[in-house]
C-alpha cells in the first residue's frame, strides 16, 4: 500500500539494524499556540532495542539530558546460561557445532534468497558468545577460521567471497545492481558476513596468543584482498547513507587483525594504500555523526602510528 | 518464495548492458595518485554514488516554517512527544546531536513542503531466528 504525505522525515538505523523513522509535525491548539510533534516509527527489528533508543531521542528532542544505552549488550536477554550448556559433553557440543555449521552451509548453497539470509543469520547467532555461550562460539569460530577443514571449506570460501567481492558465488557478480531487491540482499549478506568475521576474531583472539593466531588462522583471512576490502568499507563511510556502521565493523575487524596477526599487519603496512588518510577520514566522519566510529578510529590510529 | 533463477530477477540476454551497481566503491582521491582498488573493483560501479554525494542528507536542515501540520485523521504512534517551548529547528538539531552520540546513522529528507514524499507501508519480518 502506498500513500503520499507531506512531511519532514529522518530515516534512521542503529548498529544492530533497527530501522525507524523520525517525523516532525506542527499542530495548533485552541489558544493558537504552535506546538511541535516528534514521532518515532519503528520499521523493522525488535521492539526491545527500539525502546531503549526511543527514550533517549524523545528526551533529547525536549532538550533534556539522556542516558546512552549500552548498544553492545542490547540482546542479553537471549543469553543461555553456562550451567545449561555444561550439561552437554564437549564431544556433543563439537558435534552440534559441526552439524549446525553444515546446515548453515547447506542454506548458503541454496538458490534462494531467504535460505541464504537464514544461513547467514544462523552463522551470526552461532558465533555470538552471548547466544550460545563462549564454548560453542569458540568451537564455531575455530571451524570457520582455521585452515584445512575440508568439511566446511566451501563455507569459508563463501564468507570470504562475500567480504572480498560482495557475492557468495562467482556467477552472482552480474546480478548486483540489476534490481533493488538483490542489491539490498547482497548488502545485507555482506554486512552479516563482516559481523560473523568480527565475532569469530573476537572469540578466537581472546583465547589464543599472537603466534598461535597466525598458525591456526587460515591464510585466506589474512590476505591482502580482505584488508583491501575492509579499507574500502571505511572509505565508504561518507558516501553511503548508513555506511558508518559498515565502516565501524570493518575498522574493528582491521583492529583485530593488526593487533593479533603479524601477517595481516604486514599487509596493511606494506600496502600501497594511504591508510593514514583513510583512518583520518573515518575519524572525521565519526566526529560528525558516529561517535563509536570516531573512538574506534582514534584507537586504531594510535596503534598504527606507534609502529 | 524468491528464486534467484527466476526470470524476474535475471536480465534477458538482450539486456546485458545493465548500469553498474551504485552501492560499492567509487573513485576517491586518496591523497596520492595510485590505483585504489584490487581485483574486486570490476564488480563495483564508479558512477552511482557521485550523484548521491551532491545532496547533503546527513544534516537535518529545516526552518521553522517547513514543518508540515499534522494531517487529518493521522494516528500518532505511542512513541511521540509534543513540545511547545522549543522551535522545530532546535528540536531537529537536538535529535541530530543525539543520533550522533548514540551512533545511529540517519538519512534526512530535507525536501521542503510542496514536494510529496512517497513511501511504501510495509512490514518487515527481519527476525529469522
Amino acid at each position: 500500500m502506498f500513500f503520499k504525505i507531506k512531511q519532514m522525515i529522518a530515516h534512521a538505523q542503529t548498529y544492530d539494524q533497527i530501522n525507524f523513522n523520525i517525523r516532525l509535525f506542527s499542530s495548533k491548539n485552541k489558544t493558537n499556540n504552535q506546538k511541535t510533534v516528534v514521532e518515532l516509527n519503528r520499521l523493522s527489528s525488535c521492539q526491545f532495542g527500539f525502546h531503549k533508543i526511543v527514550c533517549a531521542i524523545l528526551k533529547s528532542a525536549e532538550g533534556k539530558a539522556f542516558a546512552i544505552p549500552d548498544q553492545e549488550n542490547s540482546r542479553k536477554r537471549r543469553k543461555v546460561t553456562e550451567e545449561l550448556i555444561s550439561l552437554t559433553s564437549s564431544e556433543t557440543q563439537s558435534e552440534n557445532a559441526i552439524s549446525a555449521l553444515k546446515r548453515a552451509e547447506t542454506l548458503l548453497k541454496k538458490d534462494r534468497y531467504d535460505a541464504n539470509a537464514l544461513g547467514m543469520k544462523s552463522l551470526l547467532f552461532l558465533t555470538n558468545a552471548q547466544n550460545g555461550g563462549e564454548k560453542l562460539s569458540l568451537l564455531v569460530s575455530k571451524l570457520i577460521l582455521s585452515e584445512g577443514s575440508d568439511i566446511l571449506g566451501s563455507l569459508q570460501r563463501k564468507i570470504f567471497r562475500l567480504i572480498a567481492f560482495g557475492t557468495i558465488n562467482e556467477d552472482e557478480a552480474s546480478e548486483i545492481g540489476c534490481n533493488q531487491f538483490s542489491t539490498t540482499h547482497q548488502q545485507q549478506m555482506r554486512n552479516d558476513a563482516l559481523s560473523v568475521l568480527l565475532q569469530c576474531f573476537q572469540t578466537f583472539t581472546s583465547n589464543s596468543s599472537k603466534t598461535d593466531f597466525d598458525k591456526l588462522c587460515s591464510k585466506m583471512w589474512l590476505e591482502e584482498e580482505i584488508t583491501s576490502a575492509l579499507l574500502n568499507d571505511i572509505l565508504k563511510a561518507d558516501l553511503e547513507s548508513h555506511g558508518s556502521h559498515i565502516a565501524y565493523t570493518a575498522l574493528r575487524v582491521l583492529h583485530q587483525l593488526i593487533s593479533k596477526s603479524s601477517i595481516a599487519s604486514k599487509h596493511i603496512y606494506v600496502s600501497e594504500r594511504n591508510v593514514e588518510y583513510i583512518l583520518q577520514k573515518a575519524i572525521d566522519v565519526g566526529l560528525n555523526r558516529h561517535e563509536l566510529l570516531a573512538k574506534e578510529g582514534k584507537r586504531f590510529m594510535s596503534i598504527f602510528a606507534s609502529r | 518464495m524468491f528464486h534467484k533463477n527466476n526470470n524476474t530477477f535475471r536480465p534477458d540476454k538482450g539486456e546485458e548492458s545493465i548500469p553498474p551497481p551504485d552501492f560499492r566503491f567509487c573513485q576517491i582521491k586518496e591523497g596520492i595518485n595510485r590505483p585504489m582498488f584490487s581485483s574486486s573493483e570490476k564488480m563495483y560501479g564508479k558512477k552511482g554514488l557521485k550523484a548521491k554525494r551532491q545532496h547533503d542528507y546527513h544534516h537535518w536542515s529545516i526552518t521553522d516554517e517547513d514543518v508540515p501540520s499534522l494531517p487529518f485523521m493521522y494516528f500518532l504512534q505511542p512513541t511521540h512527544v509534543i513540545i511547545s517551548t522549543i522551535k522545530p529547528s532546535t528540536i531537529a538539531f537536538n535529535i541530530e546531536n543525539c543520533l550522533k552520540r548514540l551512533s545511529i546513522t540517519a538519512e534526512f529528507d530535507n525536501e521542503r513542503v510542496g514536494t510529496s514524499f512517497t513511501y511504501p507501508k510495509i512490514v518487515l519480518f527481519q527476525k529469522l531466528i
